[in-house]
């Protein structure tokens, strides 16, 4: 008997929204419907949904957000797409861990939509540096600086490190996703396929000419079909030239583009007419489910290319093959994983027209080979897809999350940090005999907030950083954890911290600077704030330029920002000539990303080599991770 | 509207059976009159609020509190449309702190570049103390630990304090009343004690402010039959608070006479209008693509109506659909159009209640670098039409 939760909490879109994630939740819930109450937040714009059963309670996310606290030990679920749709969920997903579906790997349109697509450069680029540390920061300042953007950043440049952080548990439709995911540390992954839509059992593969009749497609030539999005990664362009040499071989044929032009991205009609092929294709525009199944089922074959891939399985080829169609893909990604003799597989190589060429004459061609393939997708997905199963992964999956998180505010992209007024610390210091032995200034610069659950302490003097965060910032003991600076990545490996405030020497980075502030990175969680104050000896050994801007560039490629530093003391006495002999820097920053730069341009030392530190082990505390 | 009052009542008690935001408009407008002097106000409300309309009109400088709840659940996005409708980043609080709000870091959330925001939290004294008379000061809620910060500044300035007394605390409020020499009232201006439900109250500093305000208010009159409607009632009993030539009286017959108050659109406190534009007769706010959430004080226990016009919809827009959560709750769910009136009813159960109104439109369109739906005019709450 497999676990399921009584209760859910779903973030979807949900029809009459044309998105395929919206229909594909849709189909699931009458099978989640069977064991447990489902609620489902949608978005404040969305229409209302039509086709749920009355038993689910549907809520907007305002009417959640007022409600949340009724919610907050109910299992969570978002559906994660890489498209607007889903953009309303993002704030909820990273503040309360649930099990993220991850229905595209790459994402970085969605998280383009909380900034760039808003004119905010700057937070696109604070967005890169949370994913990719200072090599983000340089990417994002060539696109603000110098308005460069490759074409195909978005498809190579994946934007999910947060989302999938912020997970508790991560459910994928490909290996090919689960690997990726699980390179960047997160320990609970659960493949589960693509469900077969029960809807396309309405349709009859063998009414075949007559749906050619209704949709007006010619009966007595074969009908070659692409379903979805015309976009430039499902290389038209290269079907369309191969389709052009096969007509001029003699071949007829009818190609379908069944689905919605993208013209800001690719002009199909361009190429259609380059290709020569007007009168061979049909460009259908955006189809209703009912029409869609019937374009499907009136082609002999499929052709569902996509190059690059951002890892997302496709829910059209999944029908399609459920449904007895021989499909041609690219072998990459989650495509790469269809069983060889279920889908004709393409390598994305220079012989790859060459090879669409043969591939799509041969299917045209030789009706019992495509049959063949066909007949061998139908049984494998029968066997594997059946949303009774996937329907009860998930729930099993959702059984197992454990938070409970409760808002306690609305602003959940906020963190409220308290100072103390400077008042109060000047009233402190006159009233306590201070040590001048030890670092003063960090203190006196006002730089650790007070209300942090807990505060790592890392310094060879415990005794006087202790007496400062109690004395003064009013922490209790149970509150500090304290650590030597040469083994704080041991003591403190259990916890991530929300902030650390470290009184170290500039020789203890002289070795491997960024290692070393690396370190620091490990034992923080994301958004920590970290106080570092160095003592600057008069004399230093070490093989890096360790100056003042540059320990700043050190702690942007370990993953920090600085947000201020100052130096001194600040009590140098202007009667006396003598030089002060104890200089120290201290710096204020933010912990913004798991990425380390090993090799930063302070190294003089060649390229970049970037190390993602994250690692999700069952930790025993990870505190303060939010405001939530 | 008329009712009949079958026994003996004070004047103030006739209107509160029609609306019991008619004692808050009278008793404060009455205060306001009494005043030697008029100086700074502090208030612990917002530009929108009828206390605030009711004290710019009787000339005071007022200096607005921030509100820290809100900053607190609506974190920058509040702060900023806190700051652009004039209300200074600070709060009064028992202990003393200054807040920074600043953006999260993660990837997925916007905004991450915002600037980060202080908010001061100070203890009433440390604040008043170095200003120059303070005459009133009104605050959402008063404790005794907030006023024992305010010690020092009521022996230099002694002003006139206001705000919601919970009953638990009435004891120990009275008792620092009793200390410091001031006369704690209900908003009935009977005398706050022990079993005292929980409401709006005044603590005022001397008798002869006192006095003036009970004559204004009529207080020691008997009403024993009331036939008359509420604006030929304040003829009769309130005819210096509503007669007067003076911008202050005119608002507060306004209020009594209507029983509906507009909002000035361009100093609303909300989060998601775009600027006030004008034809110069009109006036209107197009809301943002994420619609806005409006913030309105309903501060007295009754029945309520909200209302607002669709002043306009964007070009290549006929009629778009909006929503409408009150609180969290969908209130409307409609088709609109230029020129739609929209009307979401209310009852506010506890004293001192703010109410969220946030309106979201289905569909945007982009014209320049706008994103836009509908415009809004005509905001007004309405308290006419119920009889307690």
């Amino acid at each position: 008997m497999i676990d399921v939760p009584p209760q859910v909490v779903v973030f979807c879109p949900l029809p009459p929204k044309p998105n395929g994630i919206a229909d594909y939740f849709a189909e699931q819930i009458p099978y989640f419907s069977k064991t447990t109450k489902v609620t489902v937040v949608v978005e404040n714009t969305h229409p209302t949904p039509k086709g749920i059963s009355a038993n689910v309670t549907v809520l907007h996310l305002e009417e959640y957000m007022w409600q949340q606290h009724k919610y907050a030990s109910v299992p969570h679920i978002y559906h994660v797409g890489n498209n607007p749709d889903t953009q309303y969920m993002l704030p909820v997903l990273l503040s309360k861990p649930g099990l993220v579906v991850v229905h595209d790997l790459n994402l970085h349109y969605l998280i383009d939509l909380t900034n760039l697509s808003q004119g905010d450069k700057s937070g696109y680029t604070l967005a890169l540096q949370n994913n990719y540390g200072e090599s983000g920061v340089v990417i994002g300042q060539q696109l603000s600086k110098f308005g460069w953007k490759g074409k195909f950043m978005p498809h190579e440049l994946m934007m999910n490190a947060s989302i999938i952080s912020a997970a508790e548990r991560i459910l994928v439709h490909s290996k090919y996703s689960a690997d990726k995911i699980a390179a960047l540390g997160h320990k609970h992954v659960k493949i589960v396929p693509h469900h077969f839509s029960p809807a396309a059992r309405h349709y009859q593969p063998k009414l075949k000419m007559q749906y050619r009749g209704e949709l007006g497609l010619a009966g007595n030539k074969p009908v070659i079909t692409s379903m979805g999005f015309i976009a430039k990664a499902k290389q038209i362009k290269a079907v369309l030239a191969a389709l052009s040499d096969l007509k001029k071989q003699g071949l007829d044929f009818t190609y379908v583009l069944a689905g919605q032009c993208k013209p800001h991205e690719y002009d199909v009609y361009q190429d259609i007419a380059d290709s020569g092929l007007s009168d061979n294709v049909i460009v259908t525009g955006f189809l209703n489910e009912d029409e869609f199944f019937k374009y499907m089922l009136a082609s002999d074959f499929i052709v569902n290319l996509r190059y690059p891939t951002g890892g997302e399985s496709s829910g059209t080829l999944t029908r399609a093959m459920g449904m007895g169609l021989c499909c041609v893909v690219v072998n990459i990604g989650p495509f790469g994983e269809l069983p060889d003799d279920c889908a004709v597989k393409l390598e994305w190589d220079e012989n790859f027209n060459y090879n669409l060429s043969n591939e799509l004459q041969k299917l045209i061609s030789d009706r019992h080979y495509r049959v063949q393939i066909g007949k061998n997708a139908q049984k494998w997905v029968e066997r594997t897809h059946s949303i009774n199963v996937t329907a009860q992964a998930y729930l099993h999956e959702a059984a197992k999350l454990q938070d409970n998180t409760s808002f306690s505010t609305s602003a959940l992209n906020n963190r409220l940090f308290d100072y103390l007024p400077e008042q109060q610390i000047l009233d402190w210091q006159s009233k306590n005999t201070i040590s001048n032995d030890a670092c003063n200034l960090w203190w006196q610069a006002n730089l650790l907030p007070t209300n942090v659950t807990a505060v790592a302490s890392i310094s060879n003097n415990a005794v006087h950083h202790n007496s400062v965060l109690t004395s003064l910032l009013g922490y209790a003991h149970e509150q500090i954890h304290t650590a030597t600076l040469n083994d704080f990545n041991v003591e403190l490996s259990e916890n991530l911290y929300p902030a650390a405030v470290v009184e170290g020497c500039l020789s203890d980075l002289a070795v491997a600077p960024v290692k070393w502030l690396a370190n620091l990175n490990r034992v923080m969680a994301i958004g920590a704030k970290l106080v570092l104050s160095l003592h600057v000896p008069h004399k230093l050994t070490t093989e890096y330029s360790l100056e003042r801007k540059n320990i700043k560039q050190l702690l942007v490629a370990a993953g920090f920002s600085v947000d201020k530093s100052v130096a001194g003391p600040l009590d140098i006495d202007m009667n006396l000539d003598d030089a002060p002999n104890s200089e120290y820097w201290v710096f204020s920053a933010t912990k913004r990303s798991w990425m380390v730069n090993k090799n930063p341009e302070v190294y003089n030392n060649g390229a970049s080599e970037l190390m993602w530190l994250y690692d999700k082990k069952e930790r025993s505390n990870q505190i303060g991770e939010s405001n939530a | 509207m008329h009712n009949n009052v079958s026994s003996v009542s004070s004047p103030l008690d006739v209107a509160a059976t029609h609306h019991k935001i008619n004692v808050d408009i009278l008793t404060t407008s009455a205060f306001l009159r009494s005043l030697p002097n008029v100086g700074e106000v502090v208030l612990d409300t917002m530009p929108q609020s009828i206390i605030s309309v009711l004290a710019m009109a009787a000339g005071a400088r007022i200096a607005y509190l921030a509100n820290y709840s809100l900053c607190q659940k609506y974190g920058l996005e509040y702060v900023e449309a806190s700051k652009a409708a004039g209300v200074q980043p600070l709060c009064f609080s028992t202990t003393e702190r200054d807040v920074f709000i600043t953006p999260r870091v993660e990837a997925g959330f916007e905004r991450l570049a915002t600037k980060a925001e202080r908010i001061k939290l100070r203890t009433p004294d440390n604040y008043l103390n170095g200003r120059a008379n303070i005459s009133w000061v009104s605050l959402s809620e008063l404790t005794l630990p907030l006023l024992d910060g305010m010690n020092k500044s009521v022996q230099k300035h002694r002003p006139l304090i206001s705000g919601k007394v919970s009953n638990s605390s009435v004891e120990s409020i009275i008792s620092w009343c009793e200390k410091y020499g001031y006369f704690p009232l209900t908003n009935l201006l009977e005398p706050l004690n022990a079993s005292s439900a929980s409401g709006y109250c005044w603590f005022v500093p001397n008798n002869t402010l006192l006095k003036s305000v009970r004559a204004l208010l009529a207080a020691d009159n008997e009403v024993a039959e009331f036939s008359c409607s509420l604006p030929k009632f304040a003829q009769q009993f309130w005819p210096e608070l509503t007669e007067s030539s003076d911008k202050l009286a005119k608002q507060t017959k306004d209020y009594i006479t209507h029983a509906r108050r507009w909002y000035y659109l361009d100093k609303l406190v909300n989060i998601g209008m775009y600027p006030i534009e004008t034809d110069g007769t009109n006036y209107w706010r197009w809301v943002g693509s994420k619609g806005v959430r409006l913030f309105i004080p309903l501060r007295a226990i009754g029945f309520y109506t909200v209302k607002f016009n669709v002043f306009s919809v964007a070009d290549g827009m006929k009629r778009v659909g909006l929503k409408c959560f009150l609180n969290g709750v969908l209130k409307k769910d409609l088709d609109a159009s230029a020129g739609s009136e929209i009307a979401i009813n209310h009852f506010t159960e506890s004293e001192g209640e703010l109410v969220e109104l946030f309106i979201v439109p289905q569909t945007s369109v982009q014209v320049f670098d706008r994103a836009l739906n509908v415009s809004i005019s005509d905001l007004a709450v309405y308290w006419k039409g119920e009889v307690l």
